[in-house]
């Protein structure tokens, strides 16, 4: 589970995305690492697949280039211990995950979500707001009418990712439009698809029934 | 004195431990042992006995929100908090379901606590106890969503812990210094891994340290919903840590135990230890401590806990690590009753009185006990 630094591509992938959701001069101030998640690699015994796991030195029968993979990004508060000692240590997290690239795209966790709720107070950044009847079906996964939905980000696009607040303006799940402008405040309708939400962990862990209604992989962290 | 501290201690019983290991319940040799060195045994066995005197605490995370808000909107909602010793911690005095079942959807969600000291259990045994006592919830907030499925719980604003678990983090003297790396060497659920997180407020960093995979999952969760950044998680076994190298600052030992301290939210666990598993622990508990003191820097503190009341598991370890470490020295604590001095046949270190114990019918928190001990700088 080896952590690293950025490469060049993944820092350029990572600040137009903080600038996109308004957050671009924290950038800096944050200190990031990558691990690397193998999706689906045949190893080079032949026998045996890596699906969803970290190769730690794996060796697979694939080119590197055809191995699916995605990146794990994290932020941590300036623990000052270089690469050498992390992969020495193989630790499982250091920090706080908020998202992945994958196909060098940037998908934002929930936790970029809180950065992006503190940081961006101008609240120029794609987001719905919800009313408290819906927000306690909503955090356990339920998808959101246009009934629901009490203001918005004005230009809001359709198939756009967008931050799910409650009335306090509080992050409690990331979304994705089905419709553009007021036509995702429509009645009797499902206008936003919920994809990650703050209840999750209970859904996957705690009931088995949850997998009927997990509907991203990479939701809880 | 070594040789001593290796074997749980087995008190003969007389009438008086039978009757009262048939009236609540409990396995005799533990009444026996509780006769001989609880304050007021039998005002203790009857309090763990009545479930309505089970005390819950919340302690806020500071790192997303503070103490005077998470109450304002905790009282809108009904909870009723009261303050405590620490200003970050509130009793909640009508918790809610904790056991709570919410249906969503049409499917059932049985939400249970990720809590310290298998307060998990807590929501199992609150759940039965409610069942069979629906009349009385009336009053407690049956109606009550439980705290463990607020919207606030959710967003990390505050974890389900007891008082006695937040003491123990009190006492590692973490006054939001940037530079300290803390070691905490047992750390799922995470309880207490995240309250260094915010005593540090996310500067520093912690090494928290799990062996059992099945328990990294709620570590992880916990870690991520309290927002915390600065802490590396490591699925090894704590007693190696001195092989990797490392030197900390502080260091947390809540050492796993044989929870005589938490009876009263898993009442199985009367019947369900013997003496085999006291030795079992004692014996591990002693490893651990050696491995976390090995690792800590001069002058460095580090504070050992668990939630049993047994000596052999409290001022044995304690003793053991005096023993063989002539640079351990204990420091006085704030809260709680003094540690033992001398159990049975056994004189401990005069200053053993500086550990602390905790006893639900004294404290109103789980049983418990704190050490702090501090590595003498040459």
């Amino acid at each position: 589970m080896t952590f690293r630094n950025l490469t060049n591509a993944e820092e350029t992938i990572l600040k137009r995305s903080f600038n996109n959701w308004g957050i671009f001069e924290i950038f800096k101030t944050l200190k990031i690492l990558i691990r690397t998640l193998v999706l689906d690699a045949v190893i080079s015994d032949q026998k045996h697949t890596l699906t969803l796991g970290y190769s730690n030195g794996t060796d697979f029968t694939e080119p590197e280039k055809t191995i699916k993979r995605t990146e794990e990004v994290f932020v941590h508060s300036n623990i000052k211990y270089g690469d050498t000692l992390l992969n020495k240590i193989h630790p499982v997290i250091v920090g706080l995950k908020i998202g992945t690239i994958k196909n060098k795209r940037f998908s934002p966790g929930l936790n970029f979500a809180e950065f992006v709720v503190k940081h961006n107070k101008n609240m120029d950044y794609p987001h719905v707001i919800i009313n408290t009847k819906a927000e306690s079906l909503i955090v356990f996964g339920r998808d959101i009418m246009g009934s629901s939905i009490l203001s918005y980000l004005k230009d809001i696009k359709e198939n756009q990712q967008v931050i799910i607040l409650n009335p306090n303006k509080e992050v409690i799940g990331l979304g994705k439009s089905r419709y553009s402008g007021s036509l995702i405040i429509q009645p009797n309708v499902i206008t936003i698809d919920t994809t990650q939400d703050i209840g999750t962990y209970y859904l996957k862990t705690e009931n088995r029934l949850s997998k009927s209604i997990d509907k991203n992989k990479d939701h809880s962290l | 004195m070594d040789d001593i501290l290796d074997c749980p201690v087995l008190l003969t019983g007389n009438e008086h431990s039978r009757f009262l290991s048939k009236r609540f319940g409990y396995k005799e040799w533990m009444i026996s042992r509780f006769l001989n060195f609880i304050p007021y045994p039998e005002k203790m066995l009857e309090y763990i006995h009545d479930s309505k005197n089970l005390h819950y605490y919340i302690r806020v995370n500071t790192l997303k929100t503070n103490p005077q808000e998470l109450k304002r909107r905790l009282d809108e909602k009904g909870y009723h908090l009261n303050e405590t010793i620490l200003k970050e911690v509130f009793e909640i005095k009508n918790p809610g379901f904790m056991g709570i079942q919410n249906k969503v959807d049409g499917i059932r969600i049985d939400h249970q606590n990720n809590d310290d000291n298998n307060d998990n259990k807590v929501a199992v045994t609150a759940q039965r106890d409610s069942d069979l006592q629906s009349s009385k919830d009336n009053d407690t907030g049956s109606k009550q969503p439980s705290i463990g499925s607020t919207i606030e719980y959710l967003k990390g604003y505050y974890y389900i812990q007891d008082l006695s678990s937040c003491i123990a983090v009190e006492e590692l003297e973490i006054h939001d210094r940037s530079d300290l790396v803390v070691l905490d060497m047992a750390a799922a659920p995470g309880g207490k891994t995240t309250h260094i997180a915010q005593k540090l407020n996310n500067r520093g960093a912690i090494f928290a340290c799990e062996l059992n995979s099945n328990r990294l999952a709620s570590l992880l969760f916990n870690l991520s919903r309290c927002f915390v950044q600065n802490t590396i998680v490591l699925n090894i076994k704590a007693e190696e840590i001195d092989q990797l190298g490392l030197h900390f600052d502080r260091v947390l030992l809540d050492a796993p135990c044989t929870c005589e301290g938490i009876i009263m939210k898993d009442t199985s666990r009367k019947k369900s230890r013997n003496l085999v598993d006291l030795g079992t622990c004692s014996n591990r508990q002693k490893k651990l401590i050696m491995s976390g003191f090995d690792v800590l820097k001069p002058n460095g503190l580090l504070i050992y806990c668990t939630c049993s009341f047994a000596p052999e598991e409290n001022e044995m370890i304690i003793q053991y690590l005096l023993n063989n470490h002539k640079d351990a020295k204990l420091e006085p604590l704030n809260y709680g009753m003094n540690g033992l001095t001398r159990f049975s046949n056994y004189q401990f270190d005069e200053n053993m009185v500086f550990t602390k114990r905790f006893y639900p019918h004294i404290h109103s928190t789980n049983g418990f006990f704190i050490a702090k001990i501090r590595k003498i700088s040459n």
